[in-house]
């Protein structure tokens, strides 16, 4: 082969290029494989909780959940005699939870050892031992569990960790929990913000079955002014395109009568709760990783919850602002479709995705701005260790 | 012959009912009615998400 035909065929190919091999470029993001410490996260049904010990994963530490008296108290995991699951044991005494080995009983309220049943009322290890407490709130339902290394007032309150509008509005909400789902948090993270893959990776499920998805959009991710959330605003929407070499492509259909709105307000049938919100735009997300999706009758919104590196918790709420008969109409339609339609068969497709995703390395592409703004957030403003040093990656309580 | 007709539906309705919401819970379904929160832990509630506790 000549030289000219060689460089020619050169010159015909593809740009090989490698891509992305690791997520230097964000540190924080990347060191954070189990998880962004010192916020509250959302872990399980107020009402699944109760006297009975319960177990969690949480950010790599196991976490027993426990009611007692009407409040939801947690504790590690792990008795300090011997490693056994403090999970597996039970309520001896009021305000205290005992290990079925040995019968160490801890305070729900400070960790602290109260007694070892079985070396006697004066065993001289009480009041020298404790296990690590967590604080814990109930809002919206749920159980929130604060996981980082502060300690007393240096917790944020759990409002500040919850969207402002949930707790500002009555409201019904309808959702699922799926613990220990495969793949790391991040993963579903970007999955969620993700502005690619809806259109294309949805577009046979329930949900959108009778609604037309665009072939591709023109966005522009952008940070809202107090840096809280990162927003997806459509710049342009295109329904059909022809593909130079390989022909038309669209997703209409006679049965696809209505087609998405970009935000909740351009719908005429929108509830006007949700459009008093003023919502910046029908997509955004926070820290630690919240997705909201405004739809026109009611909002989604989402929680990657790490457990470890390799599991999330997922956590998926759909709230209507209804009221009167409106909100039990919600509740039908949620427990007959939505649950099964949106937060069952339209997620697991995302579960499948999370869960056989495998990157870095990646190539990525345009509409990857939104994940490549979410690992921006993570890294500018993920909430630092207390006492660890505030650099100027990072920004402090009050925000300046 | 009637109440014993009305009988074995109730009771079908009841156990359908109870198996159903059995399965939902299993599955880590719920709905709840939540009452906003008053006062100043909702106003401040959004004003950071991040910085040192």
């Amino acid at each position: 082969m000549t030289d000219t035909r060689r460089r020619s065929m050169r010159s015909e190919r593809p740009e090989r290029k490698l891509g992305r091999m690791d997520w230097a470029s964000w540190p924080a993001y990347e060191s954070a494989d189990t998880g962004l410490r010192n916020y509250g996260y959302p872990v399980m049904w107020s009402k699944d909780v109760n006297r009975r010990p319960q177990t969690v994963r949480l950010l790599g530490e196991s976490v027993m959940l426990i009611r007692d008296g009407g409040t939801v108290s947690a504790l590690s995991d792990r008795c300090p005699h011997r490693g056994v699951p403090l999970s597996l044991g039970s309520q001896q005494f009021p305000g205290t939870v005992t290990c079925p080995y040995h019968g160490w009983t801890f305070g729900l309220e400070d960790g602290v050892l109260k007694a070892a049943i079985t070396d006697g009322p004066d065993s001289p290890l009480c009041g020298r031992v404790a296990v690590k407490r967590y604080p814990t709130e109930e809002r919206l339902g749920l159980v929130w569990v604060f996981v980082g290394d502060a300690e007393g007032d240096q917790v944020p309150p759990v409002e500040v960790d919850i969207p402002e509008e949930l707790l500002a509005h009555d409201c019904t909400i309808g959702g699922r929990i799926f613990p220990g789902r495969d793949g790391n948090w991040r993963y579903a993270a970007e999955n969620g913000f993700d502005e690619g893959h809806a259109k294309f990776l949805h577009r046979h499920s329930l949900w959108a079955g009778f609604r037309q998805l665009p072939v591709w959009n023109e966005t522009d991710v952008v940070r809202t002014d107090d840096d809280i959330w990162v927003i997806r605003k459509q710049k342009a929407v295109h329904w059909d395109a022809e593909f130079p070499g390989l022909g038309h492509w669209s997703q209409a259909a006679w049965w696809k009568r209505s087609k998405t709105a970009a935000r909740p307000e351009h719908d005429r049938r929108a509830d006007a709760t949700i459009t008093g919100m003023n919502l910046p735009a029908k997509a955004s997300v926070r820290l630690p990783y919240i997705l909201r999706i405004a739809y026109p009758m009611y909002i989604h919104y989402e929680w990657a919850v790490p457990e470890d590196a390799g599991h999330h918790r997922y956590i998926q709420i759909l709230v209507s602002f209804k009221r009167g008969w409106s909100r039990l109409f919600f509740k039908l339609k949620y427990l007959a479709f939505i649950r099964w339609a949106f937060h069952g068969q339209f997620t697991g497709q995302d579960a499948w995705m999370v869960d056989v995703m495998d990157c870095p390395p990646e190539r990525l592409y345009r509409p990857d701005r939104s994940v490549l703004e979410y690992r921006r957030l993570v890294e500018r403003f993920h909430r630092p260790t207390p006492g660890a040093g505030v650099d100027d990656t990072t920004v402090s309580f009050d925000g300046d | 012959m009637a109440l014993t007709v009305y009988l074995v539906v109730i009771v079908a309705l009841l156990v359908t009912w109870l198996t159903a919401r059995a399965l939902l819970r299993s599955s880590g379904t719920r709905i709840v009615d939540v009452e906003a929160r008053s006062g100043d832990s909702a106003q401040r509630s959004d004003r950071s998400q991040g910085g040192a506790p």
